[in-house]
């Protein structure tokens, strides 16, 4: 494995003139090129960039996000999946109660807040990623909607493997979306399993809790256990997948939910899942 | 500097339940990031409250790891750091000379001052954290404002002309819930670390000499046996907890801050957020935080006494190389 060129805000990275500068980098007072971010030097031919640690998340298409509504405008709702720019969920690209498939009418935009309103939680997918670089997206398929009784946790966008199917149905009996920008979504199996169309019916407003969802104490502590699995895995600076996320968790087996908040538990149950990738 | 790490306490899970109809406040929450929550995580974290089980695991009365550095800042008379989860705060203590409060002509002052950072939070850019520290620094000074919590008298130099002034700098460097908690800890901390240099007293009625000792260890520490410590409780559903997260302070409806003392007394209460408790919750509010003197290992309050000033805790601290013989406040 060929060593990676780490660089600090303000290092140099090389005195040579003949390099264009990309992404992440400046040219300093006397000719010198000089990183702005904290991250990995690139070299392609001429052009030197450095790909930054940490930074907000950058869509692509087929994406799967978590993401939080933030505001209801005219025919779209404005979402935040910590990018740069909010992410947009027009009113065409979610799916209507019933499974119509029908023209959105003038009373659909009317009855949007009873739709999402804002704060509510979505899983979704990236459509479309406009010139701005804000994401489009759609909740057209029965997985995607709203999200109802859960934990979210937010991690860098980063340490989110790439993987075909972000919806994970734990052995231990949780389910957890992991979002490709970094909010990771953890409810009980139930929740997900019997109620797909998380919309409700057009004669019924949002207004009443149709049906408590009752998470029972068991749920709650795997819920909270892979909560703090999770956090001990950021903490560790490890890739966030199923499989890394099911081995920390049988590891933690031995502890008490809320002793895996320690340091020293954190970097232990971490151990196995540190040589897989 | 000495860094001491304070886990994670265990405590009887004892959960209060009252069937009294609870409003849920919708007050001016003071310092707080705007988070949006959904109405099904607010349920998740009230159920979670009610049963004892929170959303990391904790029961109530839990707090989160935390650790205290002394020490930390060079040009001062004592210093503190701490850190909890995502909540942090640097205490600088200086003592200097002045005048005392005419009518307290024998004892010295403290005074405290507490900024919030901009780095804190989005609402702090600017001018926007001056009230907030305003509210928190009132809050510090009526913890510390009886006589009992700092042994004043010894703080006077020349009754009615020269006293120590002890001026408390608190910094808020993160903002992640449980900052009152914090910052007390930090301030008993900086207080513990305090070296104040001894001083000659020449000359008599007007001539009077005051000199400072040139030696940087010809000092004296303070005695914070009865100093106290804010621990707030929350009320969220039904019942209290301590030491809240972000999240869950969005679902609080009420807020008590207690200031509390090593021998289990009350020196100074505030309520913050609209939402009301129920007389006959008080005293549980106040049992979650502070009662149950049978177990020490249950009482977060002594449990975080014990860590400030621990066995073979901070007396060492960093010794401090330079000592200032002109006492101004750069």
């Amino acid at each position: 494995m060929e060593t990676l060129h780490l660089v600090a805000p303000g290092d140099v990275i090389t005195t040579d003139t003949g390099f264009m500068r990309g992404h992440g980098t400046y040219h300093s007072d006397d000719g010198k090129l000089v990183a702005s971010v904290a991250g990995v030097v690139q070299r392609i031919n001429r052009l030197i960039s450095v790909r930054p640690l940490q930074s907000r998340y950058a869509g692509e298409v087929g994406d799967v996000v978590v993401g939080r509504i933030v505001e209801v405008q005219q025919k779209r709702w404005k979402v935040d999946t910590f990018s740069r720019l909010e992410s947009v969920l027009l009113l065409s690209s979610i799916n209507l109660p019933g499974g119509v498939l029908r023209r959105r009418s003038a009373q659909d935009e009317l009855m949007m807040r009873t739709y999402f309103t804002e704060g509510d939680l979505i899983s979704a997918e990236v459509q479309q990623v406009f010139s701005d670089g804000s994401l489009s997206l759609h909740t057209r398929s029965l997985k995607y909607g709203k999200l109802k009784k859960g934990c979210l946790i937010t991690v860098p966008p980063s340490l989110v493997k790439r993987c075909k199917n972000h919806f994970h149905n734990m052995l231990c009996g949780a389910s957890v979306i992991i979002g490709n920008n970094g909010y990771v979504w953890i409810s009980s199996m139930e929740v997900d399993q019997e109620d797909q169309i998380l919309l409700n019916p057009r004669d019924e407003p949002d207004t009443t809790r149709e049906k408590d969802i009752a998470i029972t104490r068991e749920e709650r502590e795997t819920i909270a256990r892979l909560r703090n699995c999770i956090q001990a895995l950021v903490a560790r600076k490890l890739t966030l997948f199923d499989t890394s996320i099911q081995y920390t968790f049988d590891a933690s087996r031995g502890y008490e939910v809320k002793e895996l908040l320690r340091e020293d538990v954190m970097q232990e149950i971490t151990e196995p899942a540190r040589n897989i990738d | 500097y000495r860094l001491v790490y304070v886990g994670v306490q265990r405590s009887i899970a004892r959960p209060i339940l009252f069937y009294a109809h609870h409003p849920r406040g919708a007050g001016k929450r003071i310092g707080m990031a705007t988070q949006l929550l959904s109405k099904y995580e607010r349920d998740y974290i009230e159920e979670g409250v009610n049963q004892d089980l929170r959303e990391d695991g904790r029961n109530c009365r839990d707090y989160r790891s935390f650790a205290v550095q002394t020490g930390v800042v060079s040009n001062t008379s004592g210093s503190a750091r701490v850190q909890l989860e995502n909540t942090s705060a640097v205490v600088g203590v200086k003592a200097e000379l002045g005048a005392p409060d005419p009518t307290q002509p024998n004892s010295g002052r403290i005074e405290f001052f507490v900024d919030c950072a901009a780095l804190a939070s989005p609402e702090f850019e600017g001018r926007g954290g001056e009230d907030l520290g305003h509210h928190l620094a009132h809050q510090l000074a009526g913890a510390y404002s009886h006589s009992s919590t700092l042994d004043r008298g010894s703080l006077s130099i020349i009754p009615g002309q020269q006293c120590w002034v002890l001026y408390v700098d608190v910094l808020v460097l993160e903002w992640g819930g449980s900052v009152l908690d914090v910052l007390s800890l930090a301030v008993r901390a900086a207080l513990h670390d305090t070296r104040i240099p001894r001083l000659i007293v020449t000359g008599e009625g007007e001539e009077v000499e005051v000199e400072v000792s040139d030696n940087p260890h010809d000092s004296t520490s303070l005695d914070i046996g009865r100093a106290p410590i804010i621990i707030t409780v929350t009320k969220i559903g039904l019942n209290f907890v301590v030491d809240v997260n972000m999240k869950e302070e969005m679902c609080a409806s009420s807020r008590l801050s207690l200031a509390i003392n090593e021998q289990g007394q009350i020196l100074s209460t505030s309520k913050d957020i609209g939402g009301g408790i129920p007389y006959f919750q008080l005293n549980d509010a106040i049992r979650v935080s502070c009662l149950n003197n049978k177990d020490p290992h249950c009482r977060p309050l002594l449990y975080l006494c014990n860590a400030v000033d621990g066995p073979g805790g901070f007396k060492g601290g960093v010794s401090k190389t330079k000592f200032h013989s002109s006492l101004s406040r750069s």
